[in-house]
């Protein structure tokens, strides 16, 4: 009998930073080409696809009307030319709002979902009871709700960030008491029996034991945060990386859109990645 | 986790008791603001579901064709599910085959990498910015959502395997398409499982939140229309429809799969 | 009657990483396992045991050197060699009767081959009446029979254990003991049993080898009669060959 079977069972893949390198590139390529072809083929196919030196040059200095001033230059409503520092200070003005709608919307579901899965954890009617509801608040069509919280709250920031908690609540709310629920009962048994009252049982011993089932639903509340904070930008609210998003939409600028959209896909990945690290610091333990 | 059957009645019973306080609760609220144009209660919500769920004269008025609930639950449920039936399949395929084959995860690692499982969230409205508002770039976008999610889970599933049960599958003697049948598919289902579910619901609502941008048809059109009316009543009951809708979806789903994860307990 | 050679192992070497890091527990091993014997490798933690029964199986390949199975050259796993694993690797997805099939049902045997084989191994292990059941249901002890009688339902020539009843309690392991000795009578496979417990060796094997510093460092017959009983701790030429063994492992 002849065997020309491998040794072992080497069918694993590992990620391959070349492969990644020729991906990107790739795509890049792959893009510029479609760029020429479209732009050839149609008249208006330069605003489909607008090519890479036209994304990198007008899409990046057209976004000068989006500064609003009040930081010392004057606007291009007030006659001052497209220019790479105008676009800055746009970029700056407008990312900075987004982003701090982000993190209060984003800090204040954690801040009251973390309690209150704690809470509701304790007992277990209440888990049910809380459970059941939550389950069907999760399922709510959110992103197409955000014209809600403008009805309520105007088209302020303040619709942005509680819109941006109510998306976000449910997720650390259910992944709380999840957890809660199945953390092994000597996790706390000798807590107890060291005396531990109630509030430092939660926060000294469940809260650190759960943190690391926690870390999943962080970033998926985060994920969803951002989306919410997109819509809420999107629909309604006149500021924020989101609405001059949705200005170039409207206007049909996909260079400037484009230039955005990688913005904010790296504003959100940066603040994705900072939570990930605090909470791979505060569990660093279980390595 | 053991459930009796006494302790199952038990939590179903809790789950009701914490609808009837939402109910309560929301019901108080209203009864607070005192301003159904602002917060209406839970029976103004349902007296408006039954008014208007078979179809609003007033709509067809601002150019809607089709107005009953059905029509529109139908075309956004419909779309939203399709685009997850293709975009999960696709996903589970590319991802237990990257799992499995290093040229295959040379070509999708730069898209997983990049889009990763959360940020495609957060990307996948800016798509719909360039796909445009049409039918087909919001199929396309619910689809490339579940691709990744998907093929981004079943992936680490399968690579999470414990080697020792691939090698003791393998000193049975079975080759490779036999252990990735009856080993790496298996176990990766609990995880496949889950994120499906998570891909529909999210589906749904990428779906219907597309549909605000103007389309013709679907529940997020009719609730872009009502906001724009000024009609939280009718907001908070197409939304609350579409939710429970959802809800639905993703039982059936848990229980057609049910059986096939008994053995988790 | 001649006893063909079951396992033939010539200057195996193992090197694992390269550099000032790389580590060689096996160097110019050579070992003969006949046919049909029980062979206990015994050995300190860290020498090489479980690397030696992975070469074995099929599932690492050597830095250098040979292996023959039944005259065969080992070149991958093969449902000729089973492999019994310290940890619990039975999937748990499949139910006690369908984990005992799991080898024969995937190599697509005719199941007229192998379900009397399946049904007779189920009850040889003490599982029946727990066909139906999923191995999260049951003890560490019934999940190892699980596995064992996987392994004997496959049918192999050769039956490769690392260390399979280590996390065991005392009587469970005797049980275990027990039950795969009378498989062993009664089917003849060849065994090769890693262990690091010198009476556990003692109450299972016709022959010990010591494997320490990369190749064999003893080799006894352990020429005790069946059915071996808690008395041989009192046997004095068992107590020789004991200290014999310890002095070899070092203690
Ligand atoms: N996959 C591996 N990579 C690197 N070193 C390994 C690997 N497996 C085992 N080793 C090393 O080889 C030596 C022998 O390991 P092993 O065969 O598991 O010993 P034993 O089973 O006798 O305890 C140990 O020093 C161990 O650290
Ligand atoms: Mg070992």
């Amino acid at each position: 009998m002849i065997t020309n079977k491998v040794w072992g069972v080497r069918l694993r893949t590992r990620a391959r930073g070349r492969a990644l390198v020729a991906g990107s590139l790739a795509g890049l390529v792959l893009w510029q080409v479609l760029a020429v072809i479209v732009g050839a083929v149609t008249t208006q196919g330069a605003h489909v696809v607008p090519p890479l030196p036209t994304i990198f040059t007008s899409g990046i200095t057209g976004l000068s009307h989006f500064y609003k001033g009040g930081l010392g230059p004057a606007t291009t409503i007030e006659g001052a030319p497209d220019s790479p520092g105008l676009a800055a200070l746009a970029v700056g003005q407008n990312g900075l709002v987004t982003w701090g709608r982000f993190w209060a919307g984003y800090l204040l579901a954690v801040g009251l979902g973390l309690p209150a899965g704690l809470l509701v954890a304790g007992a277990r009617p209440v888990r049910h009871a809380v459970g059941g509801v939550a389950g069907l608040l999760r399922m709510l069509p959110l992103l197409a709700m955000a014209p809600l919280f403008t009805l309520w709250f105007g088209a302020t920031g303040r619709a942005g960030v509680l819109f941006v908690t109510f998306g976000a609540f449910w997720v650390v709310l259910l992944a709380t008491s999840n957890a809660v629920a199945n953390l092994p009962a000597h996790v706390t048994d000798y807590p107890r029996t060291l005396g531990l009252g109630p509030v430092r049982l939660r926060t000294r011993v469940v809260l650190p034991a759960i943190l690391p089932q926690l870390r999943g639903a962080l970033m998926l509340a985060a994920g969803t945060a951002w989306a919410c904070v997109l819509a809420s930008e999107l629909y309604g609210i006149q500021s924020g990386l989101g609405w001059a998003l949705n200005q170039t939409l409207v206007y049909s600028l996909v260079d400037q859109m484009i230039v955005l959209a990688l913005l904010f896909a790296g504003l959100s990945l940066a603040s994705l990645r900072l939570i990930d690290a605090v909470t791979g610091h505060l569990t660093r333990w279980t390595e | 986790m053991r459930t009796t059957p006494s302790l199952r009645i038990a939590a179903i019973l809790w789950g009701a008791a914490g609808f009837a306080g939402l109910w309560a609760l929301w019901e108080l609220a209203a009864f607070g603001v005192a301003n159904d144009a602002v917060l209406p209660g839970p029976r103004v919500v349902l007296w408006q579901f039954e008014r208007h769920a078979g179809g609003d004269r007033g709509l067809e008025f601002l150019g809607v064709e089709h107005s009953s609930y059905g029509i529109n639950l139908a075309w956004t449920v419909g779309t939203a599910g399709l685009g997850w039936l293709i975009g999960s399949a696709l996903g589970v395929a590319a991802g237990l085959g990257a799992a499995r084959r290093q040229w295959l995860r040379d070509v999708t690692e730069p898209v997983l990498f990049v889009f990763g499982a959360v940020p495609v969230l957060v990307v996948a409205p800016l798509l719909l910015v360039w796909l445009g508002a049409g039918p087909v770039g919001k199929l396309t976008l619910v689809t490339f959502y579940c691709f990744v999610v998907v093929a981004v889970v079943a992936q680490s599933a399968a690579l999470n395997l414990p080697p020792a049960v691939e090698e003791y599958a393998a000193t049975l003697g079975l080759d490779a398409a036999a252990r990735f049948r009856a080993v790496v598919l298996p176990a990766a289902l609990p995880a496949i499982v889950a994120v499906l579910r998570l891909a529909l619901a999210t589906g749904i609502s990428l779906q219907a939140g597309a549909e605000l941008l103007g389309p013709r048809v679907g529940m997020g059109r009719l609730i872009s229309l009502r906001a724009q009316q000024g009609n939280v009543g009718e907001v908070l009951s197409l939304s609350i429809t579409l939710g429970l809708v959802a809800v639905l979806l993703d039982t059936a789903v848990r229980a057609a799969v049910a059986p096939a994860l008994r053995w988790q307990g | 009657m001649s006893r063909p050679t079951g396992l033939e192992v010539r200057s195996l070497t193992v090197t694992y990483g390269s550099g000032p890091k790389a580590v060689t527990p096996l160097h110019d091993l050579d070992l003969d396992v006949p046919r049909g014997q029980f062979l206990c490798v015994l050995g300190p933690s860290g020498q090489g045991k479980s690397t030696l029964l992975r070469c074995l199986a099929g599932l690492l390949a050597p830095t250098a050197g040979t292996i023959t199975a039944l005259g065969e050259p080992v070149t991958g796993p093969s449902a000729t060699r089973g492999m019994v694993f310290q940890q619990d690797a039975i999937p748990g997805w499949l139910r006690v009767a369908d984990n005992v099939a799991l080898g024969p049902r995937n190599r697509r045997l005719p199941e007229s081959q192998w379900r009397p084989r399946v049904d007779h191994f189920v009850e040889a292990v003490g599982l029946r009446g727990r066909e139906r059941a999923w191995p999260r249901e049951l003890s560490g002890g019934m999940r190892k029979r699980v596995a064992v009688a996987a392994v004997f339902a496959n049918d192999p020539d050769i039956l490769l254990m690392d260390e399979p009843f280590a996390s065991l309690d005392h009587l469970t392991r005797q049980g275990l003991h027990r039950t795969l000795l009378t498989l062993w009578q009664e089917t003849g496979k060849t065994i090769v049993f890693v262990t690091h417990d010198v009476d556990e060796a003692l109450a299972l094997a016709d022959r010990v080898v010591v494997i320490a510093g990369g190749g064999v460092r003893a080799d006894a017959v352990v020429p005790f009669p069946r059915p071996r009983t808690d008395d041989l701790r009192m046997d004095a030429t068992a107590n020789a060959l004991r200290t014999n063994l310890l002095h070899h492992l070092g203690v």
